[in-house]
C-alpha cells in the first residue's frame, strides 16, 4: 500500500548515497529503458514480476510488520486525535513535501502546476504548513515524485519489486525514491553535515508519521481489501500498477500507447456466446 | 418526514447536474443519443444506490438482495465475469463455468455493500460522457462531499454502447478498474493455486460463507 511505499528504508537509502549514485541511477534507468520494451507485451492486469516468490515473502514480512506494529499504532492515532489535529497533521506533512514536488513538476515540464504548488506552499507558511490552502480556483493537490518525472520520459515502469518497510515499487520507482530523498532540502543536505543524525531521525519520523497517518485514513478499506482478496499480493500489485499509472497521467485519460494497456484489454476482450448461465444452485441468485 | 425531504433533495440535486450536463454535451445527433443514454444509465444507477445506501429501516440481508438486483439491471455482468477471469474462461468446463458466474455475481454484491457503511453524504456529479470506440462509452463523474469534509474523487464508467439494452461493463475510482483488480487477483489465486478454475470457484464459495 502506498504507506509503506512513504516508508523510506533511511539505512538502504544512506548506504545507497554512499555508493557511485549515479552510476547506479544512470545504469539502472537502462535498465529500465530496456525493460520498457519487454514490457509493452505485457499489461498493468499482468504486471511484469519476475521475482514474484522474492517478493511474496516481503510482502508477507511487511504484513506481519503491519499487523503487528502498524496498524495498531495507526488505530490508537486515528482513534485518539480529533479531525482537525489529524488535518493539521496532514497538511503539515504535505508542505514538507512542496520542494520535492516542486522539483519533479519543473522536471516535468508542468509549469501551471509548479506555479500552483508554489503558490499553496507560500499560502501555508502562514500557519506553518498547518492549515491546508483551500482555494477553488487551483487545481487540486497532486503528489509528484521522480518515478514520475522518469515515466514522463518514457521509462518503463522495470521488474516490480516489494521492498521491506517500503512496500510496493518497482525498478523506476525505487530509483525515484532515492533521488527524491537526495533532491529532498529537509533531508539530505542537512544528514550529510548532521554526525547527530537528528535530520535523519526527523526524516525516519516524517516518513514513520505518513505511514501512520494514510494506514489510519484508510483503515476500513484495506482491512476490507485484505479480507475480501483471494489473493492479498496480487490484489495490492494490480492496485500499486494502476494508481501509479495513474499518478503519472494525472488523472486524465491514458493518451500513450504505452498506457493504453487496460484498455486493449477489453477492447480486445471478445465474450463469445456459448450460451452458459450461472448456476443458481437451486435457489434465487439473491439469497445471501 | 426529514429522511423523506432529505432524499428528495439528493435525487433534485442529481438530477438537476446531470440534466446541466446533458444540455452541455456538444456532438453529432447519434452519437449524443448514445453517450446520454450511457450517462442516463449511470445516473439512474447512482441514483438508485444512494436511495439505498441512505435508507436505514431494512436490513444488510435485504439490502444485498435489492442490490443485486440493481447489478443485473445496470450491470453486464455474466459479461464482466468473463472478462475478470481472463485466459481461464477458455480452459473451463461448462459446469465450472456455470457455478463460477453464479458465485461471482453474489461476492461482487456482496463487496459492494459491505463498503455501504462508509457512505458519508457524497454526491455524484457528472463531467462528460464520450464514446471512446465503437464499443465503449466512457461517462466520468466525480464524487463529492457536499459538507467539504473528504477531498473529491473522479469515477469512471465504461458503458458496453453497442448492446441493446446498453449496460455497465466497469467502474475506474481514482484510476483503479474494478475489473481489472479482479481479474488480476483471481488469476494470481489461480496461478498460486493448481491452475484450476475449480480450486477458484471452491475459494470464492468460502469466501462468500466467511463474509456472511
Amino acid at each position: 500500500m502506498r504507506f509503506l511505499h512513504c516508508h523510506k528504508l533511511h539505512v538502504v537509502l544512506t548506504a545507497l548515497r554512499r555508493c557511485a549514485l549515479i552510476l547506479v541511477v544512470l545504469g539502472a534507468v537502462t535498465g529500465c529503458t530496456s525493460l520498457s520494451q519487454q514490457q509493452s507485451n505485457s499489461t498493468s492486469a499482468a504486471v511484469y514480476d519476475p521475482i514474484e516468490p522474492v517478493n511474496r515473502i516481503v510482502f508477507a514480512f511487511n504484513d506481519a510488520v503491519d499487523v503487528v506494529v502498524i496498524r495498531p499504532i495507526s488505530i490508537v492515532y486515528a482513534d485518539l486525535l480529533p479531525d482537525p489535529v489529524k488535518d493539521s497533521v496532514r497538511s503539515f506533512l504535505r508542505w514538507l513535501k512542496s520542494p520535492i514536488i516542486l522539483a519533479n513538476e519543473l522536471l516535468q515540464g508542468n509549469l501551471d502546476a509548479a506555479s500552483a504548488t508554489t503558490e499553496r506552499f507560500f499560502v501555508k507558511a502562514a500557519s506553518l504548513g498547518l492549515v491546508e490552502a483551500a482555494d477553488a480556483e487551483q487545481p487540486p493537490y497532486r503528489s509528484e515524485d521522480f518515478g514520475q518525472t522518469l515515466a514522463v520520459y518514457n521509462v518503463g515502469a522495470g521488474p516490480y519489486l516489494v521492498l521491506p518497510f517500503i512496500g510496493p515499487s518497482n525498478l523506476r520507482d525505487l530509483i525515484g525514491t532515492v533521488v527524491d530523498s537526495i533532491i529532498d532540502p529537509l533531508a539530505t543536505p542537512v544528514t550529510v553535515l548532521d554526525p547527530q543524525k537528528t535530520a535523519a531521525t526527523l526524516s525516519v519520523s516524517r516518513q514513520v508519521l505518513t505511514g501512520v497517518d494514510f494506514r489510519g485514513e484508510s483503515l476500513t478499506q484495506i482491512d476490507g481489501l485484505k479480507r475480501e482478496s483471494l489473493d492479498y499480493y496480487a490484489t495490492v500489485r494490480t492496485i500499486y500498477n494502476q494508481q501509479r499509472v495513474s499518478e503519472i497521467l494525472n488523472g486524465e485519460q491514458p493518451t500513450g500507447v504505452s498506457t493504453q494497456t487496460d484498455d486493449q484489454l477489453f477492447q480486445s476482450f471478445e465474450p463469445t456466446e456459448d450460451g452458459v448461465k450461472p448456476a443458481q444452485s437451486g435457489q434465487p441468485a439473491v439469497d445471501n | 418526514m426529514r429522511r423523506a425531504l432529505k432524499m428528495l433533495s439528493v435525487r433534485c440535486v442529481v438530477t438537476i447536474v446531470f440534466l446541466g450536463f446533458l444540455s452541455a454535451t456538444p456532438t453529432s445527433v447519434a452519437a449524443e443519443a448514445a453517450t446520454r443514454q450511457a450517462a442516463m444509465i449511470v445516473q439512474d444507477f447512482s441514483d438508485q444506490v444512494l436511495q439505498l445506501v441512505t435508507v436505514k429501516d431494512i436490513s444488510d440481508a435485504e439490502k444485498r438482495v435489492r442490490f443485486q438486483g440493481l447489478l443485473n439491471t445496470y450491470f453486464d455482468v455474466p459479461t464482466i465475469g468473463r472478462f475478470v477471469l481472463g485466459r481461464y474462461w477458455r480452459r473451463a468446463s461448462a459446469a465450472e463455468k456455470s457455478r463460477y458466474l453464479g458465485v461471482f455475481a453474489k461476492i461482487t454484491a456482496h463487496s459492494f455493500v459491505s463498503r455501504f457503511s462508509e457512505y458519508d453524504g457524497q454526491l455524484p456529479r457528472f463531467i462528460s460522457a464520450s464514446q471512446i470506440d465503437d464499443r465503449y462509452i466512457i461517462v466520468k463523474t466525480e464524487i463529492f462531499d457536499p459538507n467539504g469534509g473528504s477531498p473529491p474523487f473522479q469515477v469512471n464508467w465504461r458503458v458496453v454502447a453497442n448492446k441493446t439494452p446498453m449496460k455497465i461493463m466497469d467502474v475506474v475510482i481514482e484510476g483503479v478498474s474494478l475489473s481489472i483488480t479482479q481479474r488480476a487477483e483471481y488469476a494470481g489465486f489461480i496461478q498460486q493455486n493448481g491452475g484450476r478454475v475449480a480450486n477458484l470457484n471452491s475459494a470464492l464459495e468460502k469466501k462468500l460463507a466467511e463474509l456472511k
